[in-house]
């Protein structure tokens, strides 16, 4: 018994000093990624990317499920970003609040025909329309098939070389468009960039536009801008810095099209697409041997709103572990191979040894100290030893976020933000981290049972017009996968150059 | 009794250990802050003491400031305030006292920096200043290591508004570094008009095979919107090869002219379905009303690009175009009454909210 409890004792100190570790080594190379950004800025004319007419085009697809009340002044925001040659594509997913008919009045909406690009899979197009004030607007309606299946019904109608896969509730920085698209324009064997995710509860808005940033009252809002900070910049940019990166993140993501409708878009039966993208662009261009490059630029500015109650947190975080997981078995292939060069020997082991077993043994520690502390065969001293032990790795990783925040952006720039993150980032430890960690260990659980929508993002609404109603998010899971009618000549058509 | 002791020293020690370690973190935290905003007082003093010396003319005052400019951050600085300046102000004053403040042969040797950021700034500052005569060694950065440097040298020299400096972007449009687009940009501009019609009499005298070049000062000529370019383009229309035929047809469609009308008319008969979509759309841009009979003919093409671009430019054309619209609501052909449908349907949607 004596051995057992001394294995079991290793194991989990081995498992803790590896792990953060790991993290340590994410946070240097992540801060010396964002550092190498600060110092190449002064020289990247970002405005030139903007305004130049050949800068590469994107078209922006924004997948929409019941958005009525927010739908027209995001897509109002996306069509004055700071970007010359941009389409914003919605596309309705069979709404059932409205939305379709809150875009139509909104655009003088006037149905069209377009020719699909692509042959990916997608639930049947109802309706395709344009709106006569601004040619830049298409708005697809689809029947109901989930989130990636109306991305990729996005992608087949895509007419630009780069699209930008971006949620409808979420806004740009005026130049974060430009921001990614350098990305492509200076090292072309880029296929897909992602930028930093941000956190705009709390924050003041006017005209549409993000006026002043701060960050809110809301202890658990404050936990997640800490969490948001720790997984770009440390986590993302020190990936990137590897070329190992997992993630880029659905919320704000741009794509070679080419690359993604050669891998097969996005797959529609995970919760985890965008992160199951990632891995596949990975895989698909490791096995062809064809250069490539996935990365993270820190800068570039996507605001969302995060879920500011417990329970809407607690599915947001299951549905992210889900995904993970899913992702992780479907690539399975992928690991410990040779072939698959550092992502496969490095990057996905650390995702599943840390990121997709690491909930159940930080679980499965809290449990056996606890029972050990009662039990008496752990030592009291020893407990205390490893929470302080926890707590310390804790907070150097989420002060070193926020160093290299206050370093390198200072997007909080008031005192009273920084005491409010600094307070976040101590309180984290005692009891959300611990809570947190049950959540995405019971997602292991729930993955075997995958019957389930994305649930509600109780959304306080941060347009003005936005009435502070909870608004079902829920695009179902399992997607239909049936090919939609090609419309007209389309599919016939080869791939025009100069329209 | 002894264990509890112990017991309780630890915690002591590790509740102590702990308070201090946030302590730390945080002070580290907050002097970052504090030493930032302190850097972003410096450099707000520092530009409004280069923008006073650039403002006042005064030479002492200038050459002064710009000796001071020895660190990355005040070359951050400075760069920031030469770019905000009006474009076309007279740098000869400043091109003498930067000299004299020794920061062009500062900014020349930080041209060979190992480190990429350096070489960058060097880049911005020295382009810039805008100093006759010494492309070439701006020039040689277009061929640097780092994709960052190479485009800042191209969206660099421009500003120098020099015939050296047009004709290291024309030779960059061969290399591999760049992307043509990048130069094409750069050399989108009237001043660039004479060096790049003279780059495409060159390339037909040397017999260049290559599409590449013609494409690209074709496609940047077109970005000048100078009709000069006319009768080059049209030779290239008609005797190109497909992508630079092509080319030829969206720059006639920016630049126009007497001739482009029956040019584009002319190249909507072609086999290519490309250049049929080309020339579709630029018609409607130079906005040629007598070109409506020869849009509305091709309402019923193969390929759907075509009846796609025909349509808006018909539509762009106003009466006369809506007119051939209207006729083609009857048309034999089910594809052009659709494209005629749905550009009436988006043109009536327009006038009704006007």
């Amino acid at each position: 018994m004596e051995l057992l409890h001394q294995i079991f004792e290793f194991g989990f100190i081995a498992y803790f000093v590896a792990l953060n570790a790991a993290y340590t080594l994410l946070l240097g190379l992540g801060g010396g990624q964002v550092g190498d950004w600060v110092r190449r800025r002064p020289m990247r004319d970002f405005r030139g990317v903007s305004s130049s007419p050949l800068s590469l085009p994107i078209t922006i697809i924004v997948p929409a499920y019941n958005e009525g009340p927010v739908i027209v002044h995001s897509v109002r925001a996306l069509l004055a970003s700071r970007y010359r040659e941009l389409h914003v594509m919605v596309v309705n997913d069979g709404s059932s609040d409205g939305t379709l008919e809150a875009l139509k009045e909104a655009f003088d909406l006037a149905e069209v025909v377009r020719v699909p690009r692509a042959n990916l899979p997608s639930a049947p197009v109802r309706g395709i329309y344009a709106s006569p004030h601004d040619d830049r607007l298409l708005v697809i309606d689809k029947e109901n098939g989930g989130k990636a299946d109306a991305l990729n019904c996005g992608i087949r109608f895509a007419a630009y070389p780069l699209f930008c896969a971006i949620d409808s509730d979420t806004m740009l920085d005026p130049d974060a468009l430009a921001r990614l698209v350098w990305a492509f324009q200076a090292e072309p064997k880029t296929v897909a960039t992602g930028g930093i995710i941000r956190i705009l509860n709390g924050s003041r808005m006017e005209g549409g536009r993000l006026h002043r940033v701060r960050t809110p009252r809301s202890l658990i809002v404050n936990i997640q801008i800490v969490e948001y900070l720790r997984a770009f910049l440390a986590g993302r940019a020190g990936w990137s810095r590897l070329n190992m990166l997992l993630i880029v993140s659905g919320a704000f993501g741009l794509f070679r099209r080419d690359i993604v409708v050669e891998a097969g878009g996005y797959d529609t039966t995970t919760v985890g697409e965008d992160a199951e993208l990632i891995v596949r662009l990975h895989h698909h261009c490791l096995e062809r041997s064809r250069p490539y490059k996935i990365t993270f630029v820190a800068d570039p500015i996507c605001w969302t709103e995060a879920p500011a109650d417990r329970a809407t947190l607690g599915r947001q975080r299951d549905r992210w572990q889900r995904g993970l997981l899913e992702t992780l078995w479907r690539h399975r292939s992928m690991l410990f191979r040779p072939r698959y060069g550092r992502v496969g020997m490095i990057g996905l082991p650390f995702f599943l040894v840390f990121e997709a077993v690491g909930p159940l043994v930080e679980v499965a520690g809290i449990t056996y100290t606890v029972v050990g502390l009662i039990g008496g065969w752990v030592s009291p001293l020893v407990g205390v030893l490893v929470f302080a032990l926890a707590f310390t790795y804790g907070l150097v990783l989420s002060f070193g976020a926020l160093l290299i925040e206050g370093r390198a952006f200072a997007r909080y720039p008031g005192w009273r933000d920084l005491r409010r993150l600094m307070l976040a980032a101590v309180v984290e430890n005692f009891g959300y981290r611990q809570w947190l960690a049950l959540v995405r260990a019971k997602a292991w659980y729930t993955v075997l049972h995958p019957a389930r929508g994305w649930g509600e993002m109780i959304r306080t609404g941060h347009h003005h017009d936005a009435p502070v109603t909870p608004v079902p998010a829920a695009v179902l899971l399992a997607g239909a996968t049936a090919t939609a009618p090609l419309t007209s000549d389309a599919g016939t058509e080869p791939e025009p150059v100069a329209a | 009794m002894t264990t509890r002791v112990d017991l309780f020293h630890a915690f002591i020690l590790l509740l102590g250990g702990s308070v201090g370690l946030v302590t730390a973190l945080a002070a580290l935290v907050v002097g970052r802050k504090l030493l930032r905003d302190r850097r972003e007082v410096v450099s707000a003093r520092r530009k409004e003491g280069y923008r006073a010396a650039l403002a006042s003319g005064d030479r002492r005052l200038l050459r002064h400031a710009l000796g001071t400019v020895r660190r990355s951050t005040s070359e951050v600085d400075l760069a920031t305030v030469l770019a905000s300046e009006r474009p076309g102000s007279d740098h000869s004053v400043l091109n003498i006292e930067a000299r004299r403040a020794h920061l062009v042969r500062r900014l020349e040797r930080r041209l060979s920096s190992r480190r990429a950021p350096a070489r960058g700034r060097a880049v911005l500052i020295l382009s810039h200043l805008r100093i006759p005569g010494h492309i070439g060694s701006l020039g040689r950065m277009l061929d640097d290591d780092d994709p960052d440097v190479r485009l800042a040298t191209c969206a660099g020299l421009p500003l120098v508004h020099d015939q050296e400096a047009v004709d290291a972007l024309i030779l960059a449009l061969s290399h591999r570094h760049l992307a043509p687009e990048r130069v094409i940009e750069r050399l989108g501009q009237p001043w660039a008009v004479d060096a790049l019609l003279e780059e495409l009499r060159i390339l037909d005298k040397i017999g260049e095979r290559r599409s590449g070049p013609r494409v690209g000062v074709a496609r940047a000529l077109g970005m000048t919107g100078d009709p000069r370019a006319e009768p080059a383009l049209i030779g290239l229309l008609r005797g190109g090869d497909i992508e630079e035929r092509i080319s030829a047809a969206r720059a006639l469609g920016e630049v126009g002219g007497p001739h482009t009308r029956e040019e584009l008319e002319h190249a909507l008969r072609d086999e290519s379905w490309q250049l049929r979509a080309q020339a579709a759309k630029a018609l409607g841009q130079v906005a040629a009303l007598r070109s409506v009979p020869a849009l509305e003919a091709v309402l019923d093409d193969p390929a759907w690009w075509v009846r796609a671009n025909a349509g808006t430019a018909l539509r762009a054309l106003g009466a006369p175009g809506r007119a051939a619209l209207d006729r083609a609501l009857a048309h034999e052909d089910a594809f052009a009454r659709d494209r005629a449908r749905e550009a009436l349907a988006m043109d009536q949607l327009a006038y009704k909210a006007a």
